[in-house]
């Protein structure tokens, strides 16, 4: 071979390089072979609640909520906890089901083939689970999540939301770099044993069906990155209160709140992460507020891409079976050949957006949130024990303050900015194309099945209805591209200059 | 504005005063119908100002007019509320199919039914071109012909007094007929809720051996079908330019006060990026619809139509997305452009079967073999596959 090792070392340094841009190929060797297992439960599992619980509701819910906009889906949540969907997610260290977070996401695509809307329901309440552990407060996990293991096993199911969005700053959160110039308005000022929340959220999936609020709120608001605090309220305390509910195009079945906080007192045993809470000498209080946006959309962002494929792939699914159904001009339109080159691009579209949604996914069990889940070591220790040994012996361990301290010290000052850097880019590429994959599958469904796509009941177009909100939420797509950019593109291009 | 000949002018203004009078402060209330009551005001008005008349012959107490006399004023209502244009489009759709076959047969006893006080608007499948549904069939008996069969999507179903309606006789070719919707035999299906033109409702219709009027010879049906599309193209254009020019307005006036990373969100380059190609496409298609109303060919509308819709859609997605989390809830226009413009693409029927009949169409007229009547059988030898 005309290669020295040193020429190899050599070459493979030039971009793109391997570990920034093969994520899968990279699990292959490092990532726990029972990652596929759990996957193809998950999906199997998804698909039985599909047949059973979702498409005999998914139509009308849509169209109940758009006839009277106070209800709510709480007899859906509550078949959903059944089945233990609220914690089957959660590591069994926290009282879960510990099913592995990798297959959260073909899940999500399963349930969102049928409707985004639930899906979302479903997948909101991970994302505030998510935020809650990018801060890294174990004893804090420990209670919320055993809660709402607790509660799948009872008749109510006990919901987190996360509450970000504010009414005069959306993207602005989302991203560090606007954030320290956006114009917050929920803030958090330090007192005697707490903080008290002052502020409204807006726009917060699950607000109203949701018990615990991941609420970020800023203590100071002309440095809120610096001073971001993540509050954990729950529905009924004092001072909190919700407003209105959004009237929505689409994915109506998950309710988007308003959260009104008025002098809200939350005690420090509630506090999930505040400015200064451990001294750190590798890293400073902004490289910190990064890292847990970082955490945060990196998984979630995923997680949207993961509702899109499954978007792209219903208005693909939809469609063909309109085709295979329907004459056009004397002839099945399955048998058109300008309907099925739109099917073959249809099919592309959904299977190009899993391949993106599954990169980023593995980006974030390499490099991202789940990594120190993935070490060996841990993975095959919690795989292995049996649920009752982390309630007898660790919960106790997690509950000590000195734990939660050494943990976030560890976990934020042993994270590479290089991981975090290639974890937020592939989640922003999976985000922005796949959504847009989605819109371009949705829009050509409805062309392909023509007037019949336009009705509700021909199921195309709630698809696109659903799918539009996904090129917004978990910031926009124009804030991705250039998330993307700076992370991936320019990271090393000291002239070049990103939101600016 | 749009620049339109002087006599086009008063129709543009009419439908902006409308506009701005009786479809802006409620258009979100009136978009919830069925949820909501349907909108009787403001189609009591429409008809005292003769918006489903225009077409209409002087001697069945309308204004006779050109459709091209709809185009601004669909233009200037869809900025505001599409979904009257849809209907104004739908009544005028019929109308057409009723002119255009009483150029050839006297059509007294049916344009004297539609002269009669709240007969107009009539109901029509304005999303669907012949061919691209079964249509029911024709029975021939002693007091008129009746039609057996179901009808889907006809805009104003269960709102209208009379339908014109597509029905195959024995041989497979289509002809139209007027259908009483209070007939016997005629059953109305409940409001279909579609994506958009919620106050423009749809209704599947069932025919049981109805009685219905033949409009034209027998197997007309394709040739008035291509007369009505070509006449009514412009204004199927017009109301996608409508929509686009309203979802550019609200996007305009929304960045400029929304703040984002600092600025207005105007001052995002990426964002006015975006407003930039909206405006291109608006300009240009404001121009194109111009040119085929000062003469040039009617078939270029239909092509414009066509090509109008792709550009709505990518517009009104825009415009959602510029007003971010805000664009996509209801207190604001934008969700419903979004909406309306998918239903408008399909005025005239699938876009794909669109755009083949006008290429078709050029090859034609160039004296070519149209490459889309050519069959390649299947190596089966069963099944073929249309080229």
């Amino acid at each position: 071979m005309q290669l020295t090792r040193r020429e190899r070392r050599e070459y493979l340094q030039r971009e793109p390089r391997i570990e920034t841009v093969m994520n899968s190929l990279q699990g292959l060797g490092t990532l726990p072979r029972a990652i596929l297992y759990d996957v193809a439960t998950a999906v199997a599992l998804a698909r039985k609640f599909n047949d059973r619980v979702v498409r005999p509701v998914y139509r009308d819910l849509d169209l109940r909520v758009l006839q009277d906009h106070e209800y709510l889906p709480h007899d859906f949540i509550r078949t959903a906890n059944e089945w233990g969907l609220f914690s089957l997610w959660i590591p069994k260290l926290f009282g879960g089901g510990g099913l592995d977070l990798l297959s959260l996401y073909p899940f999500l695509e399963e349930i969102a083939s049928v409707c985004v809307g639930l899906a979302n329901v479903i997948g909101v309440h991970y994302l505030g689970i998510g935020t809650l552990s990018a801060s890294w407060n174990v004893r804090l996990m420990d209670v919320i999540f055993r809660a709402v293991s607790r509660a799948s096993r009872q008749q109510e199911a006990c919901l987190i939301s996360l509450a970000i969005t504010e009414p005069l700053a959306g993207t602005d959160v989302e991203e560090p770099e606007l954030l320290k110039r956006a114009r917050v308005g929920t803030i958090a000022t330090r007192v005697d044993g707490g903080y008290v929340i002052n502020g409204r959220k807006v726009f917060i999936s699950n607000g109203h069906v949701s018990t615990w609020h991941m609420v970020i709120a800023y203590g100071d608001r002309r440095n809120p990155l610096e001073s971001s605090v993540i509050a954990a309220v729950k529905t009924g305390t004092a001072g909190f209160s919700f407003g209105t509910k959004e009237k929505k195009m689409g994915q109506r079945a998950c309710v988007a709140s308003e959260l009104i906080f008025e002098d809200c007192f939350v005690p420090d045993a509630l506090i999930g992460a505040a400015p200064n809470e451990f001294t750190s000498t590798v890293k400073s209080q902004q490289q910190i507020g990064q890292n847990i946006i970082d955490f945060v959309v990196s998984s979630s962002r995923a997680g949207v891409a993961a509702f899109a494929t499954g978007a792209a792939r219903g208005a693909y699914e939809t469609a063909l079976e309109f085709a295979r159904r329907t004459h056009v001009r004397g002839e099945l339109l399955i048998n058109h050949q300008w309907a099925q080159i739109m099917l073959a691009d249809m099919y592309t579209n959904a299977n190009t957006a899993r391949a993106l949604y599954l990169e980023s996914a593995y980006a974030n069990a390499l490099k991202g949130m789940f990594k120190p889940l993935y070490q060996w070591a841990i993975h095959a220790f919690t795989r292995r024990m049996p649920a009752w040994y982390f309630t007898v012996f660790c919960s106790p361990l997690l509950r000590l303050p000195a734990v939660t301290k050494r943990v976030k010290q560890h976990a934020f000052e042993s994270y590479r900015d290089d991981d975090g850097r290639i974890a937020s880019g592939w989640a922003s590429i999976a985000k922005f194309s796949c959504s847009d994959l989605a819109m371009r599958n949705c829009d050509m469904a409805i062309e392909l099945m023509g007037a019949e796509g336009l009705r509700h009941d021909g199921a195309a177009e709630k698809y696109l209805r659903d799918a539009k909100l996904l090129q917004i939420y978990e910031g926009t797509n124009q804030l991705n591209r250039l998330n993307l950019l700076k992370n991936m593109v320019v990271w090393n291009m000291p002239e070049a200059r990103v939101f600016e | 504005m749009t620049a339109y000949p002087p006599e086009l002018q008063a129709f543009q203004d009419l439908g902006a005063s409308f506009a701005r009078r009786e479809l802006l402060e409620n258009r979100a209330t009136h978009d919830r119908y069925p949820f909501a009551p349907f909108w009787d005001g403001v189609m009591r008005r429409a008809t005292e100002l003769g918006f489903f008349g225009i077409t209409l012959g002087e001697l069945w107490g309308g204004s006779a007019s050109d459709t091209a006399a709809l185009v601004p004023l669909c233009e200037e209502i869809s900025r505001v509320d599409a979904s009257l244009a849809a209907i104004i489009f739908t009544n005028a759709a019929a109308l057409e199919i009723l002119n255009a076959a009483a150029e050839s047969m006297d059509y007294a006893t049916v344009f004297g039914k539609l002269s009669g006080e709240g007969v107009l608007p009539l109901a029509f499948q304005s999303y669907t071109c012949l061919g691209e549904s079964v249509l029911p069939s024709v029975q021939p008996a002693g007091s008129g012909p009746t039609i057996t069969g179901t009808v889907r999507n006809v805009a104003l179903g269960g709102i209208a007094r009379y339908a014109v309606v597509a029905a195959a006789g024995g041989d497979g070719s289509a002809a139209y007929f007027l259908a009483d919707l209070n007939g016997p035999g005629v059953g109305v299906s409940a409001p279909v809720h579609c994506i958009g033109f919620r106050a423009c409702p749809s209704a599947d219709l069932t025919f049981d051996a109805a009685v219905v009027l033949p409009l034209g010879a027998p197997a007309s049906g394709v040739e008035l079908f291509q007369r009505m599309a070509q006449r009514l193209a412009p204004v199927a254009a017009a109301v996608l330019l409508g929509i686009m020019k309203g979802c550019f307005d609200e996007a305009y006036a929304y960045v400029q006060e929304r703040r984002q990373g600092g600025r207005t969100i105007i001052d995002w380059p990426a964002v006015s990026t975006m407003l930039a190609e909206m405006s291109v496409d608006i300009n240009l298609a404001e121009r194109c619809l111009l040119d085929s109303l000062r003469g040039a060919t009617v078939a270029d509308a239909r092509v414009l139509a066509i090509r109008l819709g792709e550009w709505a859609c990518r517009c009104t997605t825009d415009g959602v997305q510029l007003l971010g989390g805000n664009g996509y809830m209801t207190d604001y226009g934008q969700e419903k452009r979004l909406r309306d413009a998918r239903m408008a693409r399909q005025l005239l029927g699938m876009p794909a079967l669109r755009k083949q009949d006008a290429f078709n169409e050029q090859w034609r007229a160039s004296g070519s073999v149209v490459p889309g009547e050519r069959e390649s059988p299947c190596p089966s030898g069963k099944d073929r596959v249309i080229l």
